[in-house]
């Protein structure tokens, strides 16, 4: 009886340890899809889109209001107007908007009470260049769209420089002040329109909202992440919020339920300040929203989401989406394309929207790998095991993807894509520019096609680099030792960069890939190192020293490195220098070299991917001619489509007019290109500079890139060099002995 | 009964193998009277208890037999969860490393047969992985065993501060390895005290960790780390040398060399078979302290197996990294192989 009750007890032991052996497999890091682990993923928010360009053209400012409507401005009838729409409703009120000759609306903001708020400037002169404020009033409206007062702030803002000052935000708090976001400076004002204070952030404020129990907050990156603080009166600034929640980089507002909700890469969240953790409502892309473009939200009380998105790369084609939650089986159902990626640049997401709103029978879903909390080993190691398991992803992102499109080749992951170019009836493969084309074709195998992309070049006054089209790191390194001691070669270079620089572009001069060998004992490999010695360890940014262009004009920095993506930045170089420019090269011991670097949605076909035809229908759809002729504006690059090229090269030299007051046609700028320091009014491209960029994009050679593991070990070695501790031969015998190492694992 | 089941079954074993032996002797000495088997103690023993236990059990064989089954099936219950456990860790991951090593690659699953094989003998790394591998154990793994055991002699005999030294030995035990790179880095970086000292003398630099030296550090480190637990292994087995036979040999006038080399060493057999085999096995490990001293592609002469398959790990070429692996295990086997046979040897006319 009791060697049966043993028997019994062993048996039930050697049971728990079999199922506690078999419980070992799970893979805790990567993102799973299975609905039955993640409740949330039984449902879907079905977004239903209503665009509002149909009421108005030019729209401004657009909120939501809390009785389910949306208010926007715009100009209908060449005047400027405010229009609301009840969400469910097809016609908009229309409430005229009265405001004084000159004076703009360049805010909307909301009260405790719902009321909308307009922040309104006045300018004297161009804002543009050399304006400045002559008046900043806020006017309260009710949402019925009668006027409620108009709150003047006296001389609080005039003379304000107008291209530094704007109003990004605006809100009245419950205290009944006025509380205006400037980018790094929070202005609270009297309800009278008086200047309380002034709260200086010091960096810029990305987001300034009221949390549910009243208090003003705001959100700006700090020295050590994104902070979130709340407004502190009594001491007129700011106090970080009690909370062990870590923020970061994303969209904030108020809750009604929560302190607040928040959209970060893309997910939806709700928190209170108290919560550990906050908690995932849904990802915006799962709904075919754009969260780049969000602009506001609303949860209604039926539990809908309203949502209004701003696509400004479409000339600001503003949607409202009502999103509807619905259980998954109700949605038609849609193959999923899986898109694996280390990281989700904006133009990816806004692709991926795209397609996913434009196909019936295809749906992308995006496979990232561990959180920000992941270690990049761990990551690398997640992402392996799943490009080789058994359910890898159907689409592979290269654009950062740590793996080389070479060891993707050789381990069988990448699929031929040249196959489906070369069948498809809709796009042909002579249409596209060559040697774009080629950018990731191996061995007659086209693994990847880049719908657009930028120029990697160096930029020099011609009086420096001359009007070749080529130079060579002999001329660099003469041109550097022809200036004083204290003049930059190129800002902000370090020993380190420089270095890369210059072994990326003479990589082929040390490594002989085919037959896997090195040679770093020749004199060139001598000279890369006494050059870059030259340059500082490190480059901190002094707050203090000249601005670049300051830098540039008086001849204390020679060169800029740069990707071009319009003809226009040709205007921008040359008033950055002062006089003409030339586009050139990466200078290298036999010449020198254009590179050209994806600035798009670049993917690969997996190899087993199951839905190959989907993945192709997504590479296409980014190809199409619609597409292409709006992917240089939206991302800024050329696009492959050498129709859409032609287009694009040929706008740029058209002139743009506008009518004067007289009723004469007058040239006016076709764009502006800012930065911290200028701004320079862009006009049409001469036709010299669109025929050099042409031949730039058709002599410029795929960006192979610096092998990393290979510059690691040339780096780490020529640290001693720099560091006085070895001699050049040494670091070159040393280097050579280790990446022969590594050429040998690689053959 | 129940008690002496398992005497029993030792007992039969014990017959088992002397009966082995004789029919061995009697293959080896052909038509020749062979000698009878000299039974040990132990074995006279048995062969009582045997006697005893064919006397009393004559009655219940049917219930012995039915005692047996149970006992097969109680046993079977106890080895279920580590063969499992072995079968899911050790034998589906082997074969599938093998069936890795005879494919295209981890996606097409083309069968190539011995290509992958012949790719990575081909491969300049492997051979260098595999030529510093052997060194590095060839050098590393005697050194570890004779140093060990030539301390745990020297620790047995009557010397002061025996507990002091012990301590003293068993220290970079209890060093974490973290520290372990961290006391190495300061000692051999090319700043570090080692060329401090030399500098003294008036030597130049040395790079220890970026030049020929860099083994010999490896191997310094090695020894370091591994030779306290080889002898305190090597001072339990001494401590269970029986006195009797030594005290015997003493009487015998026999010289402290002869004690060691005929009975001490014999005695000690397992032990060194032991020893070695874990010896061997941490110096594959010396990977570890390796790359945290000197990163993923180190000086070529301290280049190792693990770099070579770790790397190709990264680089998703498992094929590569799979036939590497297989031949690493092969080498391994016939390695243990030849300590086994070597063991058998040498220990064969000890009891343990």
């Amino acid at each position: 009886m009791i060697n049966r009750k043993k028997q019994k007890a062993w048996g039930a032991l050697a049971a728990a340890l079999l199922l506690t052996v078999c419980g070992c497999g799970k893979d805790a890091g990567m993102e799973t899809a299975d609905p039955q682990e993640n409740p949330q993923e039984d449902f879907v928010y079905v977004p239903e889109y209503i665009s509002l360009n149909q009421y108005c053209e030019n729209i401004g400012t657009v909120i939501l209001g809390e009785n389910e409507e949306v208010f926007f401005t715009g100009i209908k009838e060449e005047k400027e107007v405010f229009f609301s729409l009840k969400i469910g409703e097809d016609t908009v009120k229309e409430f005229p908007l009265e405001t004084e000759n000159g004076v703009h609306i360049t805010s909307v903001g909301k009260d405790a009470e719902g009321n909308l708020l307009f922040g309104l400037t006045g300018y004297e002169g161009d804002p543009e260049a050399g304006g400045t404020i002559s008046q900043v009033a806020i006017k309260k409206v009710s949402p019925d769209g009668k006027e409620l007062e108009t709150i003047d702030t006296g001389n609080a803002f005039t003379k304000k420089d107008a291209f530094s000052f704007y109003i990004a935000g605006l809100l009245q708090g419950q205290d009944g002040n006025y509380y205006i976001n400037s980018g790094e400076n929070i202005y609270v004002l009297r309800e009278d329109g008086s200047l309380y204070c002034e709260i200086p952030v010091g960096q810029y404020i990305s987001n300034m909202f009221m949390l549910r129990d009243g208090r003003v907050a705001l959100v700006y990156r700090g020295n050590t992440g994104y902070s979130l603080e709340e407004v502190d009166l009594s001491q007129k600034g700011t106090k970080p919020l009690n909370t062990s929640i870590v923020f970061d980089y994303g969209t904030y507002q108020g809750g009604k339920d929560t302190d607040l909700l928040y959209t970060q890469n893309s997910v939806l969240y709700a928190c209170n300040l108290s919560d550990e953790k906050p908690t995932s409502l849904l990802n915006w892309m799962d709904s075919d929203i754009n969260s780049n473009y969000l602009q506001d939200f609303e949860i209604l009380q039926d539990g809908r989401i309203a949502a209004v998105t701003v696509d400004y790369s479409s000339g600001g084609e503003t949607e409202l989406s009502i999103l509807t939650k619905k259980s998954r089986s109700e949605v038609p159902e849609k193959e999923i394309l899986v898109y694996s990626s280390w990281y989700v640049p904006y133009y990816v997401e806004k692709d991926i929207v795209a397609f996913n709103k434009r196909s019936d029978k295809y749906r992308i879903e995006v496979r990232e790998y561990g959180d920000e909390n992941t270690e990049a080993e761990e990551k690398i190691t997640m992402m392996n095991t799943d490009l080789t398991g058994e359910q890898p992803p159907d689409i592979i992102d290269l654009t950062y993807c740590p793996l080389s499109l070479e060891q993707l080749i050789a381990a069988g992951v990448v699929e031929d894509i040249m196959p489906y170019l070369e069948a498809d009836d809709t796009i042909k493969k002579v249409d596209y520019v060559e040697n774009a084309l080629r950018a990731y074709e191996r061995d007659g195998k086209l693994y990847a096609i880049m719908p657009c992309y930028g120029i990697e070049a160096i930029i020099g006054r011609v009086s420096d680099v001359g009007n070749g089209k080529t130079w060579t790191m002999d001329e660099l390194m003469a041109l550097a030792d022809s200036k004083g001691a204290d003049t930059e070669v190129l800002q902000y270079m370090t020993k380190s960069s420089m270095l890369y620089m210059m072994c990326a572009g003479n990589q082929g001069l040390f490594v002989d890939a085919e037959n896997g060998t090195c040679d770093f004992s020749g004199e060139e490999f001598r000279k890369i190192l006494e050059f870059a010695s030259r340059f500082p360890a490190d480059a901190e940014y002094d707050p203090n020293a000249p601005s670049q262009i300051e830098k540039l004009r008086s001849g204390k920095l020679l060169l800029l490195m740069e990707t071009v993506t319009a003809v226009s930045q040709y205007q921008m170089f040359e008033y950055e220098f002062g006089e003409p420019v030339n586009i050139i090269g990466y200078p290298t011991f036999g010449g020198s070299g254009l590179m050209l670097v994806p600035n798009s949605t670049t993917v690969a076909m997996h190899a087993s991917s199951e839905n190959k035809e989907g993945v192709w229908e997504f590479i296409r759809f980014n190809l199409t001619e619609e597409r292409q002729e709006k992917l240089g504006t939206a991302n800024g690059g050329f696009p492959i489509l050498k129709s859409a090229l032609d287009k694009m090269l040929e706008k740029e030299t058209e002139d743009e007019y506008y009518v004067d007051a007289d009723g004469n046609k007058q040239i006016t700028s076709k764009s502006t290109w800012s930065t911290n320091d200028f701004t320079v009014e862009v006009y049409a491209a001469t036709q010299e500079q669109v025929d050099r960029v042409r031949e730039m994009i058709d002599t410029a050679q795929p960006d192979i890139g610096m092998d990393q593991q290979m510059f690691a070990i040339i780096n780490e070695e020529a640290q001693a060099y720099f560091d006085g501790q070895k001699s050049v031969e040494d670091v070159a015998s040393l280097v050579q002995n280790r990446v022969q190492t590594y050429l040998n694992e690689t053959k | 009964m129940e008690r002496r089941e398992w005497p029993f079954r030792r007992a039969v074993w014990q017959i088992w193998k002397k009966v082995r032996e004789i029919r061995k002797e009697a293959k080896g000495t052909g038509n020749k009277k062979s000698r009878p088997p000299k039974l040990s103690r132990q074995g006279e023993e048995s062969k009582k208890i045997l006697s005893v236990h064919r006397k009393g059990g004559k009655a219940g064989k049917g219930s012995i037999e039915k005692k047996n089954a149970k006992s097969r099936r109680i046993s079977a219950a106890f080895l279920t969860p580590s063969v499992f456990g072995v079968m899911l860790f050790f034998v589906v991951p082997f074969i599938v490393v093998l069936y890795y090593a005879v494919v295209n690659n981890p996606i097409q699953h083309h069968f190539v047969f011995l290509d992958n094989f012949i790719n990575v003998f081909n491969n300049a790394a492997f051979r260098q992985a595999a030529y510093n591998t052997m060194k590095f154990s060839v050098i590393a793994v005697p050194l570890a065993v004779v140093l060990s055991l030539g301390l745990a002699m020297l620790l047995d005999s009557k010397i002061p501060f025996k507990s002091q030294f012990r301590t003293f030995f068993l220290t970079p035990m209890m060093v974490p390895i973290a520290s372990i790179v961290l006391i190495w880095q300061v000692l051999f970086h090319y700043n570090g005290m080692v060329n401090d000292i030399t500098a003294l003398f008036g030597a130049g630099k040395t790079d220890w960790l970026k030049s020929e030296h860099a083994q010999v550090v490896i191997i310094v480190l090695f020894l370091w780390k591994n030779l306290g637990y080889n002898m305190i292994l090597f001072m339990s087995a001494l401590g269970s040398i029986p006195k009797d036979i030594l005290e015997v040999a003493i009487l015998e006038s026999a010289k402290p060399w002869q004690i060691f080399v005929h009975i001490k060493i014999r005695y000690l057999s397992s032990t060194v078979l032991f020893v070695t085999i874990m010896s061997l096995i941490n110096s594959f490990k010396v990977f570890r302290e390796i790359y945290l001293l000197t990163d993923d592609y180190p000086y070529n002469t301290v280049y190792m197996m693990q770099h070579f398959m770790n790397n190709t790990f990264g680089n998703l070429d498992y094929q590569k990294l799979s036939a590497a692996a297989i031949l690493m295990s092969l080498v391994m086997i016939v390695i243990i192989g030849i300590l086994f046979l070597t063991e058998n040897h040498f220990g064969k006319d000890v009891e343990g």
